[in-house]
């Protein structure tokens, strides 16, 4: 490979070789009880230089999630089957989509949908759509009851933990820990508890929504940090970028961060990646001790996270970076990235077309480069009494 | 074959009329613009909204259904009061017989018993 990337430049990755405008499917558009990361994954594309004039298809699984209606950030909207139908429902829909919008590569973002991309992806490949996933054995190892293989694997330090597989092993499994436990649902959600009377009702909780197993782990009283990481498809580490949560929602989940220097969080994301072969998007949970100040890993999740463009002020666009992997191209590692480069959530209301819902829930797509003259619009309602309104004849400033 | 006219089913229907402010697009797309509530609806269902909301009588709609669709009447007969059933279960009909039992119910003069 050349070391002169500039006397290599080929056309702008923004367009194909075949003139069509790059065309990258992200997942993951829900913004309503929490952000989900395809938001973010789409600004920080639209966010890139080079990847002006390309185009967004999102997969939802809402009609009304916000992205779907935004003209800015995607150019078509699909809705799509829950995870739960199954692999070959999952390439029905994309098969769908590809003959309308051909796709060069597919990101997604959400936990539950990655077994079925993983499953698909030699027939994406034979499409022509790129993906970046991990090995399958490495996706197994990101659950949270592996996590003490991940310890042995990577020489990271985890919190002692158990997996119950029932509501009668959880309790007896409980008794050779140490209070207070974090009782974790297996794929979100954590709750803590200070006594083992609480165990069975927060057992239940997570049981009820994802299933058994439920992790039960140790306590690491201390300070929560978060590391973006991407691998690239030999499992080498492109990137990664620390933060420190500043706000936390009634979740837990981060609402602003700051990045921070910290060789050391930075060794965790690079041994993760390495030692797991880990290809793609890749979030690290690590608690700093209060008493000894030694990082734990309480959760790997295997996509990008929500607070993701943290990083990419920080001087890594890491979505870009894997689009570039995903179309077959060696993308060095980043230098670095800003340490104290701070962000903070907000949420805007944005005035949507009615139009897009009625496509969407009676097609369930759209296209928000051919909208249909036909689609309802809102109609004009007078509040002025009858008398006035007649002598008025246009409609009040808004 | 029985006469739609005389089906009890149908009978309940008969002074029942659609909301006044439900809108219908040509996807299909039932749009209630007091409530936004919305709805879809295939072809055979836009078919018997548009009919009633030009005024057909609830129990002239199966004649539409046999009229733009390949359908028996006895059936047509069936689908469109299954139809009317969705409509009130949804609230979207007002006026029906259902509404008028059930206002006679709580009426005082009903408290003796002699209605269910």
């Amino acid at each position: 490979m050349s070391s002169s990337h500039d006397a290599i430049r080929g056309p702008s990755p923004a367009r194909r070789n075949s003139g069509r405008p790059l065309t990258v499917a992200v997942t993951g558009l829900s913004v309503a009880a929490a952000l989900a990361p395809g938001l973010p994954v789409i600004s920080a594309l639209r966010s890139e230089p080079e990847f002006a004039g390309g185009r967004i298809i999102g997969f939802a699984y809402d009609p009304l999630d916000p992205p779907a209606y935004d003209g800015s950030l995607v150019d078509a909207c699909y809705l799509f089957p829950y995870p739960m139908y199954g692999a070959a429902r999952l390439l029905e829909r994309i098969e769908h989509v590809h003959r309308q919008h051909p796709l060069d590569v597919i990101i997604p973002t959400l936990d539950s949908e990655l077994p079925g991309y993983i499953e698909v992806a030699p027939r994406l490949r034979e499409l022509g759509i790129g993906v970046v996933l991990p090995p399958a054995a490495a996706f197994d190892l990101r659950s949270k009851a592996e996590l003490p293989r991940v310890a042995e694997v990577t020489g990271i330090k985890v919190p002692r933990s158990r997996a119950a597989h029932s509501m009668g092993m959880a309790v007896t499994l409980a008794s050779e820990l140490n209070l207070p436990l974090m009782v974790k649902g297996n794929l979100h959600g954590a709750t803590l508890i200070g006594s083992l009377d609480q165990l069975p009702a927060a057992v239940e909780h997570h049981a009820a929504k994802w299933g058994y197993p439920v992790v039960l782990q140790e306590f690491v009283r201390g300070t929560e940090y978060d590391v973006v990481a991407l691998g690239d498809r030999q499992g080498r580490l492109v990137g990664a970028v620390p933060m420190k949560k500043l706000q936390l929602d009634d979740r837990g989940k981060a609402w602003g961060g700051i990045t921070v220097d910290d060789p050391e969080l930075l060794a965790a994301a690079r041994r993760a990646v390495e030692k797991l072969g880990w290809r793609g998007p890749l979030e690290l949970e690590l608690m700093r001790d209060d008493n000894t100040d030694e990082p734990y890993l309480i959760e790997l999740n295997p996509r990008f996270p929500a607070w993701l463009n943290l990083a990419v002020a920080a001087g890594q666009n890491l979505p870009w970076a894997l689009v570039k992997l995903a179309l077959g191209e060696d993308v060095p590692p980043f230098a670095g990235y800003r340490a104290g480069t701070m962000q903070l959530r907000r949420c805007v209301d944005v005035t949507c077309s009615l139009g897009v819902y009625e496509s969407l829930v009676t097609r369930g797509e759209v296209d928000l480069r051919r909208p249909d003259p036909s689609w309802i619009e809102p109609h004009f309602v007078s509040t002025l009494p009858s008398e006035e309104a007649a002598d008025r004849d246009e409609e009040p400033r808004s | 074959m029985a006469h739609p006219q005389a089906n009890p089913s149908v009978g309940r229907f008969a002074r029942a009329r659609l909301l006044s402010t439900l809108e219908l697009r040509p996807s299909g797309f039932l749009f209630d613009v007091r409530t936004a509530e919305s709805y879809t609806v295939n072809p055979t269902g836009a078919c018997l909204v548009k009919a009633l909301q030009q005024g057909v009588a609830p129990g002239a709609l199966w004649q539409k259904l046999v009229a733009a669709f390949e359908v028996g009447e006895l059936e047509a007969q069936r689908d469109a009061i299954r139809f009317l059933e969705d409509l009130l279960h949804l609230g979207l009909l007002r006026g029906s017989g259902d509404d008028a039992r059930a206002t006679a119910a709580t009426s005082p003069a009903k408290q003796e018993g002699t209605e269910p």
